[in-house]
């Protein structure tokens, strides 16, 4: 691959990444030689790698630490590069992209209608089950709505699920413990 | 390897979409709700696969083919806009029977389902975002139609409105000529046959004295649903900062007043040139010549509407000590609009004096000769 179709490749590369411009830093394999961006910048020249490769030495390695860490420092010291670059759309796109956005907010505002809709229904019909309950039989109808447990034979609503271990305010960790004890 | 990525330009999957939904029917819907360029409505509907748009190579309205070959639109919108476009079609459909149905519907009701109808059109919704809205194309944008009318509003609301509100009440225009102003109608002003300002003048602005030498243009745009063909409407421009020495106060002055004005919702630019003779001349013209010394004058504009046509327009004495608020409640005038601009003495004022036949303006001094 020569020169210009590297080139032509990392366009290409560049290209797909301007859609997804969120990422802090990437690096991308080329020819064996890894080229690195921090913040859509390029930290390591694609030429310098591939001579460095031919000098026999590790491409990873052609910034020496301290010039890399000073590399990544100034490209986070503006603000500006901090932000995700902004989606630029075109006209017809940006239509487009209203477009879904209205319709997925009447879809949402209509799942929610049709769910508080249903959680009413289900509320009236709890109520005119409780009503034709008092009416038939007064004493079931106060054991049925009875919040606390006593005397109708359900778990009272405070009732936890039992476990093995409940919670002990005097001793809620082990904390003494530790293996040449257990051995002992 | 090529540079650009080989777009698909045979083996179409997607069939041309079939005008099948209310949003494509134009047969009784006006032609302004459609986009009028064919190559944008397909991009837009259809998506960049169609076969306008694969020898465009991208979105149309992007003029450089560089720009074109370079954008590249987020992935799967088609797919989504398409789901979606149908979607809001169908939520529309229940609207537009209504308002074709139900005939004893009153007009307000029947124009509330037809702004529900097309509000959420992107055609509607591109030819308002991208084209003017203040001097409209009615193939784009036709406040003949509620939906338009609906969108100008709020898009007036959102900035205009505010602002003009804001300068008629920091520079104490309300309520110095007139107790207040529920705003109704937005109300633009320009000085066409001046030299140098040929633009919309921004509520507040001062202007030179050779910007205002010959009378303003007015753009009335309402966005009430009214009987705009009766309906008249009355723009009095008046002065509150005429120095009145006698009483050691100010006194207002009439600079303009026209009556009887006809407008349309489109064609609603004012202009003297095109009213037909004197009878809307209330009060001539008379232009901002500020005297030396007495400061920032303003000049506000009102706009009414009339509760019927005067066959005869009032008589008023004179320019001097106009009382507007007598003058409004006499002739039972609806303040809808209001504008101001601010004029102050500067050295072309001498010409204009001239060019009207008016005496040399005194000279305020610090110390009281007069």
């Amino acid at each position: 691959m020569n020169n210009r179709q590297t080139i032509r490749s990392l366009i290409q590369q560049s290209r797909s990444w301007t859609s997804s411009p969120s990422s802090y830093s990437y690096s991308y394999i080329h020819n064996g030689a890894t080229i690195q961006f921090i913040r859509n910048k390029r930290t390591t020249s694609a030429a310098s790698s591939s001579s460095l490769k031919k000098m026999g030495r590790n491409s990873a390695e052609s910034l020496s630490p301290p010039l890399q860490r000073a590399v990544t420092q100034l490209s986070v010291l503006s603000a500006r590069k901090k932000m995700p670059r902004l989606l630029k759309l075109s006209n017809e796109d940006l239509i487009k992209h209203q477009t879904i956005e209205k319709a997925w907010m009447l879809y949402k505002k209509d799942k929610a209608i049709e769910r508080s809709m249903r959680l009413q229904r289900q509320y009236e019909s709890i109520q005119d089950a409780l009503d034709t309950l008092e009416s038939i039989n007064p004493h079931l109808y106060k054991l049925a709505t009875s919040t606390n447990g006593e005397g109708n034979g359900r778990f009272p609503l405070e009732f936890r699920l039992p476990t093995d271990a409940p919670p002990n305010s005097e001793k809620l960790w082990p904390q003494q413990f530790s293996s040449t004890n257990l051995q002992k | 390897m090529t540079l650009l990525t080989p777009r698909r330009t045979f083996h179409l999957a997607k069939p041309l979409r079939q005008n099948a939904g209310i949003w494509s029917d134009f047969s009784k819907r006006s032609e302004s709700l459609r986009i009028p360029s064919e190559r944008i409505r397909k991009y837009i509907l259809e998506g960049g696969d169609n076969k306008d748009n694969i020898t465009l190579n991208g979105p149309p309205s992007l003029k450089r083919k560089f720009s074109r070959l370079k954008y590249k639109s987020p992935e799967f919108i088609d797919d989504a806009f398409q789901t979606s476009y149908l979607y809001l079609q169908e939520k529309a459909k229940i609207y537009y029977e209504k308002s074709l149905q139900d005939t004893e519907l009153s007009p307000e009701g029947k124009e509330k389902y037809e702004i529900l109808t097309d509000i959420n059109n992107p055609e509607v919704q591109y030819n308002f975002q991208f084209h003017n809205k203040l001097e409209n194309n009615p193939k784009f944008i036709n406040y003949e139609l509620p939906v338009y009318r609906e969108l100008g509003k709020k898009h007036w609301e959102s900035y205009s409105q505010m602002l003009l509100m804001q300068r008629l009440e920091t520079l104490q225009v309300i309520p110095d000529t007139m107790p207040t102003l529920v705003p109704r109608m937005e109300v633009n002003i320009k000085f066409p046959i001046s030299t140098s300002v040929n633009k919309w003048i921004e509520p507040g602005e001062s202007l030179s004295s050779n910007v205002t030498s010959f009378e303003p243009i007015f753009k009335l745009q309402e966005y009430d649903s009214l009987d705009i063909e009766n309906q008249k409407y009355t723009i009095l421009i008046v002065n509150p900062d005429e120095p009145d020495l006698e009483n050691d106060t100010f006194k207002t002055s009439l600079c303009y007043g026209l009556m009887n004005i006809q407008i349309s919702y489109n064609d609603n630019i004012v202009d003297l040139r095109k009213l037909k003779g004197k009878e809307n001349i209330l009060m001539s013209y008379l232009p901002p010549v500020p005297e030396k010394n007495v400061g920032k004058q303003r000049f506000a504009v009102w706009v009414f509407r009339q509760e019927n046509e005067f066959t005869e327009l009032p008589s008023i004495p004179g320019r001097d000590r106009f009382n507007i608020r007598d003058f409004v409640e006499e002739n039972k005038l609806d303040p809808v609009g209001a504008h101001v601009w601010r004029s102050e003495w500067d050295s072309n004022v001498k010409n204009i004096r001239e060019l009207y036949g008016l005496p040399t303006g005194r000279v305020f001094t610090r110390t009281r000769t007069i």
